[in-house]
């Protein structure tokens, strides 16, 4: 498969790359992500395009918004002109943090995204994949990640530990879905990514990723 | 009260400024540097935040009529980067009302449009992926995600075609019908709703953020209009019939 891996600068990304080239072609790009012809040779050839924000503290709110609206809109409608099948946005748990503790949250559950602006940002690009997604010309997939944590070290709800986050991507690129019961395989599928801590209960269920994407959170005891 | 009009240039800005100009203290923003007109007026990019935040100190409520509609880049500064910084000057400045504005399709896209019937406004949104229609829908959103979080009330209305009364008519056989819409409301109709919409009281409003299709009265039943008589109290004067009745066309 030939990938396309945006946000160089991500620990993820980079991390992501590293599993990938050993059975894939990948490509690690950088933005912004413009509306000329180069975006398309960027996506030219490619199968799956993997996604995710950038987070630099010197971005204002208002290139942080740029990235997350106009920026992915840029990249979708090159993928879908050169007829790339998969996009995969990495996205984040945190509109989903609104709900009361005591309930375990699916993606069934509707977003309660606040206006703090990076959570603001991720529902926000959610919500122009979507609408990629339902015009059936692109596969797109989000996965909504826990808190990220590459050295077991936080303290979350919805800690994310940086070997799954690898794993749940490498299943959302390489998976296909099957339809289901009732219906053909949709081209929306959002996804929550948490790995398992043994002293506390996991706010946010996993198991349609596991199901899917053959997700397998590893348990760390701490 | 004293009312922030961004976008009061354009095709629609006049009449709203005539609607609101005798009940209201009103500043009228565009980006172009020419007024013509009586009211105060300021040159104002509202994809600039902090020229927003500085224009809206002291007022009651703004008013959005800023719209652009093709170039890629303005179109998402101005219809989705425009609407954050509406809202973050409602919420710096503790203003409680504003007014947004947008095309039919900001909620009900093609998915809806091409396919269905007995469309109200109360839909979850489907804007598609059209430019025009899909940045007005994400600064929606932005509008819906600030009321939901912030003690403000924004009010959307949505037009799809305005007509002048009687003015201006086509043949029967020079009709585009993709222009020929029944989703359509003269322009002094479609101003009217702006006073209702700053005037009425919270409690009046079923939620923080409400949306309302304005459009005069036919019987195509394709979309619904019912929302905004029951709660805005808006009427149109005129249903634009003799552009339908074969009689007077
Ligand atoms: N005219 C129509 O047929 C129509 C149909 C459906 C909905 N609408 C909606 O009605 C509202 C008013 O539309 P209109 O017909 O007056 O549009 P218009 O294009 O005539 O006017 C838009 C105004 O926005 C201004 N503007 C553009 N960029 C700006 C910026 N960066 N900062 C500040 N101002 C800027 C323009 O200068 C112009 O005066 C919009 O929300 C539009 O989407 C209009």
């Amino acid at each position: 498969m030939n990938i396309l891996v945006t946000n160089p600068t991500s620990r993820l990304s980079r991390e992501i790359v590293q599993v990938l080239t050993v059975s894939h072609e990948v490509e690690l790009a950088a933005g912004p992500f413009s509306h000329e012809e180069s975006q398309n040779e960027l996506v030219k050839g490619a199968d799956t395009v993997v996604h995710s924000l950038q987070d630099s503290p010197s971005m204002n709110e208002s290139d942080a918004l740029d990235q997350a609206m106009r920026q992915i809109y840029n990249l979708l409608f090159a993928c879908v002109q050169e007829g790339v099948s998969r996009f995969v946005f990495l996205s984040s748990l945190s509109s989903m943090k609104e709900y009361p503790e005591e309930y375990m949250v699916n993606e069934k559950w509707k977003p309660l995204p606040s206006t703090e602006i990076n959570g603001l940002c991720f529902h926000l690009a959610e919500f122009v994949c979507r609408e990629y997604a339902r015009e059936r010309s692109i596969d797109v997939r989000v996965l909504r990640l826990g808190d990220l944590d590459w050295d077991g070290k936080l303290e979350s709800g919805s800690v994310l530990y940086g070997a799954d986050a690898v794993s749940g991507v490498i299943g959302a690129i390489e998976c296909d879905l099957s339809p289901g019961s009732w219906a053909p395989a949709s081209t929306w599928n959002v996804f929550h990514l948490q790995s398992r801590n043994s002293l506390r209960r996991s706010r946010f269920s996993t198991r349609k990723a596991e199901l899917q994407l053959g997700f397998t959170p590893v348990s760390i005891e701490k | 009260m004293k009312v922030l009009i961004l976008g009061s240039n354009g095709m629609l800005g006049p009449y709203v400024e005539k609607a609101l100009q005798d009940d209201h203290h009103l500043i009228l923003t565009d980006i172009q540097e020419e007024y013509e007109g009586n009211n105060e007026y300021l040159q104002l990019d509202v994809a600039d935040l902090e020229g927003v935040v500085s224009a809206a100190e002291g007022v009651d409520a703004i008013v959005n009529l800023s719209v652009l509609r093709h170039d890629r880049k303005l179109a998402f500064d101005v219809n989705a980067r425009g609407c954050y910084n509406v809202m973050k000057a409602a919420v710096h400045h503790g203003i409680s009302r504003v007014i947004n504005t947008g095309p039919h399709f900001t909620i009900a896209g093609p998915g809806y449009e091409d396919f269905e019937f007995n469309i109200n406004s109360e839909i979850p949104s489907q804007s598609g992926t059209g430019l025009y229609a899909h940045t007005k829908s994400l600064g929606q959103e932005i509008c819906r995600v600030f009321s939901e979080n912030h003690d403000l009330h924004v009010i959307t209305l949505l037009f799809y075609n305005f007509k002048e009364s009687g003015d201006n008519m086509l043949s029967a056989s020079d009709i585009d019908p993709n222009q020929f819409v029944p989703f359509s409301v003269t322009w002094e109709d479609a101003a009217r709703a702006f006073p209702l919409s700053l005037e009425i009281p919270d409690d009046k409003l079923p939620s923080k953020c409400e949306i309302f299709n304005i459009f005069c009265d036919l019987p195509h039943g394709q979309f619904q209009n019912e929302k905004a008589r029951r709660i805005l109290d808006w009427e149109p004067t005129d249903n634009l019939e003799e552009y339908w009745k074969i009689d007077s066309l």
